[in-house]
């Protein structure tokens, strides 16, 4: 019995809470086997071989599984929206029709103010960079899962 | 070994068995497992590598709850298994939709029937 409970928890891939319940279950199926005048070796091989009952286990408790491409995307996009608004700003003209035709912006700016553009950026770059990195995770883990 | 369509009706219904025999009152893992085989003859042999991924799936699913009760025997315990409200519930839709489903297909066996019959 240990040995066979042995066998199914070096098969389990799952989270240690369940990985617990699911070895404390096998015991009690072990338990009331016996009490119910059943030989061990007739209750081994009614489960299937340990790691047949860890996969058949293991499928409703993983529970489903995140892709694991949404939020790298959504980083991206935002990423890229806080490069466009600054890239936009950047780049801004005065209507061709301005009071006194003056051909450059004034550089009045308002006293107190805060510029936001720094923080765009950074936010942009920030955004970017966790972008890449669950890119790169997310690749390495289809890499793994193909192998 | 049966046909592979008998195979999957059976398991397509056994959620829902399991979901009534639960529902009777709480029950634990072998009481469930003999219950079934009590009428193996139609079932076939219930088997814990069947039975536990579908209590697995039930309990995530939020309709049926498990509590540790001692066990005299063999000083360790027993899980005990009862519905949940909302598997009460679920339950009660099914067995509507069972009733609808199950009348359909007696429609449709009784007509082939008549058919076989007359010729």
């Amino acid at each position: 019995m240990n040995e066979y409970i042995r066998e199914v928890e070096k098969n389990l891939r799952l989270p240690r809470r369940k990985r617990r319940e699911v070895l404390r279950d096998l015991c009690e199926i072990f338990e009331s086997a016996r009490e119910h005048g059943e030989r061990e070796a007739d209750v081994a091989e009614r489960l299937g071989s340990p790691a047949a009952y860890a996969a058949a286990v293991s499928v409703p408790l993983r529970g489903k599984k995140r892709s694991g491409w949404a939020l790298p995307s959504a980083l991206l996009a935002l990423a890229a929206a806080c490069f466009a608004v600054f890239l936009a700003a950047q780049t801004s003209r005065p209507p061709e029709n301005v009071i006194g035709q003056a051909d450059v912006m004034t550089q009045i700016r308002v006293a107190g103010g805060m510029d936001p553009m720094p923080l765009l950026l950074a936010a942009g770059a920030l955004a970017a960079a966790g972008a890449a990195v669950l890119f790169a995770l997310r690749l390495r883990r289809g890499r793994k899962e193909k192998s | 070994m049966e046909p592979r369509y008998v195979q999957q009706f059976k398991k397509g219904s056994l959620e829902m068995i399991l979901l009534c025999l639960i529902g009777r009152g709480e029950t634990y893992g072998y009481a469930i497992l003999e219950e079934l085989n009590r009428r193996s003859a139609v079932l076939g042999w219930a088997k814990e590598g069947t039975v536990y991924p579908i209590l697995y799936r039930l309990q995530g699913a939020g309709l049926i709850q498990c509590r540790l009760a001692p066990a005299a025997a063999n000083g360790g315990a027993k899980k005990l298994y009862a519905l949940t409200e909302q598997g009460r519930e679920t339950l009660r839709e099914l067995l509507r939709f069972w009733d609808a489903y199950s009348a359909c297909v007696e429609g449709f066996i009784s007509a082939y029937r008549e058919k076989e019959e007359s010729e």
